[in-house]
């Protein structure tokens, strides 16, 4: 085959569409506007208004402020005068001796 | 509440009311344009099913995220031909294609039985010789073969230089003329 042969035979093999689209595919895309919803990414906050968005923002920084404050009060980072950190709740905490009654 | 147009709408029309969920407009481009997106679709990917996958994934963009297409930028089949080349083109480096289906049609009037089995096997020779060929060549010949595209939409299409483009389909058509030599036909 020479090359214009071949470039005139490319030609009537190439230009032709494919066999139409099967029934099937062409329900399949035109039910997309049913199927498929539309591709809005979500943002959280377009949820609320803007001094809503601003009032919470501020009140977690405000909590983590108060956090790195109290916090920074004790060496360990943990308030030890903390009820909670005492024995009065049972089980809670073991002070020395305590274990033995469970061993 | 659409307006009706009252000539016949252009693609670009259709396509800017598709951004107002215009459902009608969304259909009469799927009704002139699904064939050829096929078409292109399967001889880049060179099996029917997954071509016909590739078409209802460009339709999927076109429906979810018609604000993709800039007017002003290109005419809508440079745009929609472009979508199609691209989902191809991934479609064909995550699959490895086993059964050759690139959807070419037989000449009409072939008089004898010999010459239409010369055909077919020249057929089946040039869907294997288009698999060997690197995919952006394949797509850049697929493409010049598209009557409504003019070398520089194809250029655009592919997202190259129409020097570029030129390129590629010389060494195409260079690497399908001796595959098939090599095959003897």
């Amino acid at each position: 085959m020479t090359g214009s042969e071949f470039d005139r035979w490319l030609d009537t093999v190439m230009r032709p569409p494919a066999a139409a689209p099967s029934r099937d595919l062409l329900e399949r895309v035109l039910a997309i506007p049913h199927t498929h919803v539309d591709d809005s990414r979500f943002d959280f906050f377009s949820l609320f208004n803007g001094w809503q968005t601003a009032l919470a923002g501020g009140a977690i920084c405000a909590s983590l402020l108060a956090g790195l404050i109290v916090g920074g009060a004790s060496p360990t980072g943990m308030a030890t005068d903390d009820p909670l950190w005492e024995t009065d709740i049972p089980g809670l905490t073991y002070s020395p001796g305590e274990l033995e009654d469970w061993s | 509440m659409h307006q009706p147009l009252m000539h016949e709408p252009t693609c670009e029309e259709l396509a800017s009311r598709v951004v107002q969920r215009d459902r009608t407009a969304y259909a009469l481009l799927v009704q002139r344009h699904l064939g050829r997106v096929v078409t292109i679709a399967q001889r880049i990917v060179l099996r029917r099913a997954e071509a016909e996958d590739v078409a209802q994934d460009v339709f999927i963009k076109l429906w979810q995220q018609p604000q993709a297409y800039l007017p002003h930028k290109a005419k809508f089949t440079t745009w929609l031909y472009r979508v199609t080349v691209n989902r191809a083109l991934d479609t064909v480096r995550k699959v490895r294609t086993t059964a050759l289906d690139p959807g070419f049609d037989m000449p009409d009037g072939l008089p004898s039985a010999q010459e239409k089995m010369e055909s077919q096997q020249r057929q089946q020779a040039l869907a294997r010789a288009m698999q060997d060929l690197p995919p952006r060549q394949r797509a850049a010949l697929v493409l010049s073969y598209q009557d409504e595209l003019s070398d520089v939409q194809a250029a655009e299409s592919l997202g190259i230089s129409v020097k570029a483009y030129e390129s590629l389909l010389v060494r195409g058509r260079k690497a399908l003329r001796e595959a098939l030599i090599h095959d003897g036909l």
